[in-house]
């Protein structure tokens, strides 16, 4: 008599065995249990954070911005197969300090692709950046002056009743760190709340901390409707920022079906969904060799770092037609250290721009009006004309466009979609 | 056999030689991390006292530092490490035996440290869950705090980057590019962006960024006041002055133009 | 046929036939205790069978010379009745009278016992878990396991078929480790070395390097370890690897040589994982089962940690891998011991009727 609670399971290749149907959830949990407990860095305290977060709010300390409905959020997974929320309307731009000087490509890709999917954002000039130039790159900062920078930030973009969506890695991991330290900190958190108080602010903590890469993830089946050009022969390489999946592991997005969970899921997964081929190379998980002051006091342990350990495996073992990344520093290093490499004898060399420049350029937009590649100095003309674009026509466009602007012409600016939410007024605090 | 006069001449020439390493640099003398040793062997000892209790006393370091089973996991993802002679896994064993003798912080400070990238590659692997990228970002501003020569000659070059941070929230801005003297190994490329850098700023399609050359974007008044306000009461101004006294001067003169009291 | 007296209640349950479980079996058996032997796999022998190992350290003693004689009597034996293909889903009672519930494939059974003893053994760590060795996503990256299988078939290939030239034992792989399992597997460093050296015996010409963080081979193993650098020219690298990367043709193997004091980055045709002991479903089933604790890494916690055998429950006797790792032979003598409290027990029992 067999009786009808029980299920075969398969212990190994030739193996089954009969167990209760209760045991069997214990057999397949295995895979997806086990990758929860797998805690690299701070898993474990991370989530601890997240908990006391939430005991700070239930008992008044502070307030969290939550990613609530009006937000349209979506669900993905992390490391630790928690469910984290991400908002895709409504947005508060977290700008970079870096991208917006000198690569405003970017930031203006980025604005335009929420444009044409509609999305309501606030660009505010109400935002200092993270600063935490000065926390990695020279240590001219301290954990409570980062700390009340990021919460001043969190404030305003809670005022505006918007989410705050961050732009560049490095902010992103500081904002980790920084909310770490105010959750955990009972000492960090008095001393913040005393500055913030003397401003007329006080303490909001966002309760997930949103990297735009992220955001393009959520959004990539949306980007792809709107695809114009065919990057089917296109390969694309992927330079994960270190910020974003090193520093603070447990909070970046993974999912199961992008490269089977091993690795972030953002950037490679708009390559997939944008119909571009995805290639691996032997120094993935390199840093790009940005190093903060690096880049600009010790130039040729960047250049040389960033050349020989990145971008020639990238071309010698892959033959990309374009490197993308997801972060300031990283395009930067990655762009601009081809120069003195190709002025030595070297041949190897290929184009580095972010993941939001390359969806806006498969959506149509302009090359040099929108994704402003005439700041990029690693050669992007093979990879315009494989997509198709003409790009000596755009650039003749461009020098016109320019010649209108030298003479007082202003520039047709990417306007966000009329907002849904209103600010809130009249906040006040516990105190 | 030496006369009183050729003795007393090599004694002045040792003693001026002195003078002359005092801040460390001891060019052609003794290779590698010997001249790092000799001076924390000279270094005020309270000053190096202070360091190692700082370090230990920091917020973050309870969450930074764990045992350390030297398996090499971090520097094996440390890209310096490729380049240079700089471990992530020494620097968390001389944290490690700092307890017993803290001139091995002092040490480190001198040169070591600011090979870093802050990458955090070895906080990523380490099974212990250490973090050595973390542990040198603490001694990076206690070195900046105290003034220490290494951290003066690590900033200064790119003090103008600095204030402008601590000023304005932003860094490297447009008018960097205006000519290509600071950024010529990028390129030639950028000799004919920086000629039309204006233009090609007023054309960007961004409306806090267009035509903003001094700053990333155009930030408010108040918000660079408020930013100020932060780090003159977290203290931020006062970490600085020993290491960046000019730029320090600059920021307070800058703050106080703003009208932050 | 064997003549079992199925009606008795002084009966011991003994879960799990790997060394222990069968050394309990054999011993109480040879007292004249009756035994309900149950396994929830199809043969008996535990991990030694299963993963077909080669032989055992430290004198490469073939395996089947220490488990055939325990297998055969256990199977042979009229006091002890063999449960293939079943584990227990219930147990109620006391010590000196359980009611257990079986799972076999004639359907439950209902079972009196008077005294159980848990020797449900361990599972080789998945290291599909840690995506950084490439294990189950890049071909010819194979656990301890894997190798051993193939030591025994006397064929050691790639998944592409080809005989490897140069090989990579990773060690402390799930283990040692606060993200995976942060505690030492005892017998890994041991194993690695022997199968390093049969290795070398069965294909001459293959250059094998061992990168570890530290060489535990216990005790008398230790000349093992010796051997393996006088006699068959393997090679010592200290550094935890970083990465383990396919190329398409090699893997190549990231770490810090940190004697040296360098990086290392180095082609090999084959990296074989030392993948460490870890409480496996059957001892997490087993505890919910029996009510028994477990330590906060999942093993069995006896009542006080220097003495196995006493789970803290009356009648219930822990040995074995399910209470922390050790070697086949110090699972056998657990067996025996608490194979010994079970006997003591069932001692006063007879003594009180």
């Amino acid at each position: 008599m067999m009786p009808s609670e029980n299920s075969f399971v398969q212990l190994g290749e030739n193996e089954q065995v009969e167990i209760p149907k209760e045991d069997v959830k214990l057999f397949e949990k295995l895979s997806t249990d086990r990758r929860a407990k797998l805690a690299m860095g701070t898993t474990e305290d991370y989530l601890r954070m997240l908990e006391k977060m939430k005991e700070l709010e239930k008992k008044g300390e502070i307030i969290v911005h939550h990613v609530e409905e009006d937000y349209k959020p979506q669900v993905v997974k992390t490391l630790s197969n928690r469910e984290k929320k991400i908002p895709t309307e409504e947005l508060w731009q977290h700008k970079s300090c870096g991208q917006c000087g000198h690569i405003p490509g970017y930031i203006s890709a980025l604005y335009w692709i929420m444009s044409e999917l509609s999305i309501p954002f606030v660009d505010d000039t109400n935002q200092t950046s993270c600063t935490a130039w000065n926390y990695y790159g020279s240590g001219t900062s301290n954990s409570v002056a980062l700390s009340a920078v990021f919460l001043r930030n969190m404030h305003v973009a809670w005022e505006k009743n918007a989410y705050p969506l961050i732009h560049c890695g490095t902010s992103y991991g500081d904002y980790k760190e920084c909310r770490f330290l105010v959750v955990m900190s009972e000492d960090i958190r008095l001393k913040v709340r005393s500055i913030l108080n003397k401003i007329g602010r006080d303490i909001v903590i966002p309760e997930e901390l949103v990297h735009y890469s992220e955001w393009l993830h959520v959004v990539r089946e949306r980007i792809a409707e709107r695809r114009k050009l065919d990057l089917s022969q296109v390969k694309a390489a992927v330079h994960p920022a270190c910020h974003t999946y090193k520093l603070m592991a447990e909070d970046y997005t993974y999912d199961e079906k992008i490269l089977d969970g091993a690795r972030p899921a953002p950037t490679s997964s708009i390559i997939l969904a944008l119909g571009a081929k995805l290639v691996d190379y032997s120094t993935w998980y390199d840093c790009c060799g940005f190093g903060f002051r690096h880049i600009l006091t010790e130039r040729e342990i960047s250049r040389s770092f960033a050349y020989f350990r990145k971008i020639r495996p990238v071309v010698k073992e892959t033959g990309a037609d374009v490197l993308l990344t997801h972060d300031t520093g990283c395009v930067t290093t990655l762009d601009k250290s081809q120069i003195v490499a190709l002025a030595h004898g070297y041949k190897e060399t290929v184009p580095v721009i972010s993941d939001s420049q390359f969806a806006a350029l498969a959506m149509g937009a302009h090359p040099f009006k929108v994704c402003q590649l005439q700041w990029h100095l690693a050669d992007w003309k093979p990879l315009l004309s494989k997509i198709g674009i003409d790009w000596q026509n755009a650039e003749k466009e461009y020098k016109e466009y320019i010649e209108a602007i030298k003479k007082g012409m202003k520039p047709s600016f990417i306007r966000s979609a009329p907002r849904k939410l209103q600010p809130r007024v009249n906040v006040s605090f516990a105190g | 056999m030496e006369s009183a006069f050729s003795m007393s001449i090599s004694k002045k020439v040792s003693r001026m030689l002195q003078r002359l390493n005092k801040d460390g640099w001891h060019y052609g003398g003794l290779p590698g991390l010997q001249w790092e040793a000799e001076n924390a062997r000279n270094a005020d000892r309270e000053l190096i006292q202070e360091i190692a209790k700082e370090l230990r006393e920091d917020v973050r370091f309870e969450e930074f530092y764990h045992a350390c089973i030297n398996c090499g996991n971090c520097t094996s993802k440390c890209p310096p490490f490729r380049l240079v002679d700089f471990e992530p896994r020494i620097v968390v064993q001389k944290v490690m035996h700092s307890k017993d003798e803290p001139e091995l912080l002092y040490q480190m400070m001198d040169q070591y440290i600011w090979s870093c990238f802050q990458c955090y590659s070895c906080w990523e692997v380490c099974p212990a869950h250490n973090n050595p990228g973390g542990l040198v970002a603490i001694l990076k501003e206690i070195a900046v705090k105290h003034g220490l020569n290494s951290a003066k000659k690590a900033l200064e070059p790119y003090s103008k980057i600095v204030y402008k941070i601590m000023t304005t929230g932003t860094q490297i801005t447009p008018d960097m590019h205006t000519t290509i003297a600071l950024f010529k190994d990028w390129g030639p490329h950028k000799a004919e962006l920086a000629k039309n850098i204006r233009a090609e700023r007023a054309a960007v399609p961004v409306e806090t960024m267009a035509g903003v050359m001094d700053k990333s974007w155009r930030v408010d008044e108040e918000t660079m006041k408020e930013l100020m306000f932060i780090e003159k009461e977290a203290g931020v101004f006062d970490a600085v002055e020993k290491t960046l006294k000019d730029v320090t001067d600059m920021v307070r003169d800058t703050a106080k133009e703003a009208g932050v009291e | 046929m064997k003549n079992l007296n199925k009606e008795s209640n002084d009966k011991v349950l003994v879960i799990g036939s790997g060394p222990a479980g069968l050394r309990a079996a054999m011993d109480l058996a040879e007292l004249g205790i009756h035994v309900l032997l149950v396994e929830k796999r199809g043969e008996l022998g535990g991990a030694p069978i299963r993963w077909k190992y080669h032989s055992l350290a430290p004198d490469f003693t073939p395996t089947e010379q220490v488990l055939g004689p325990m297998i055969e009597f256990c199977e042979k034996s009229d006091l002890i009745e063999v449960k293939r293909n079943s584990t227990v889903a219930e147990c109620i009672g006391e010590a000196g009278n359980f009611t257990v519930t079986l799972n076999t494939p004639d359907g439950r059974e209902r079972k009196n016992v008077a005294a159980i003893i848990v020797a449900t053994g361990f599972e080789h760590f998945d290291a599909r878990v840690d995506p950084r060795y490439s294990y189950g996503r890049a071909p010819n990256v194979i656990g301890i396991n894997e190798l051993e299988v193939m030591l025994s078939q006397g064929k050691v290939t790639g998944h592409d078929g080809k005989v490897p030239r140069r090989v990579a034992f990773i060690f402390c792989v799930g283990s040692r480790d606060r993200s995976t399992n942060p505690w030492c597997c005892t017998v890994c460093c041991g194993v690695s070395i022997k199968q390093a050296i049969e290795l070398k015996q069965l294909l001459k010409d293959v250059q094998i390097y061992m990168i570890y963080m530290d060489i535990r081979t216990i005790g008398l193993w230790e000349k093992l370890y010796w051997d393996s650098m006088e006699k068959y020219n393997i090679n010592y690298i200290r550094g935890r690897v970083g990465e383990v990367y396919y190329t398409g043709e090699k893997l190549l193997v990231k770490g810090e040589d940190t004697l040296v004091r360098g990086p290392f980055e180095v082609l090999f045709d084959m990296v074989v994982l030392a993948v460490g002991i870890e409480p496996g479903e059957g001892t997490r089933q087993i505890s919910k089962v029996l009510g028994l604790n477990v330590n906060e890494y999942g093993f069995l916690a006896p009542k006080i940690p220097n003495v196995h055998f006493d789970s803290g429950k009356d009648g219930i006797y822990l040995a074995g891998t399910c209470v922390a790792p050790m070697s086949v032979e110090e699972s056998i003598a657990e067996g025996s011991a608490a194979a010994m409290q079970a006997a003591k027990l069932m001692n006063r029992i007879k003594v009180r009727a």
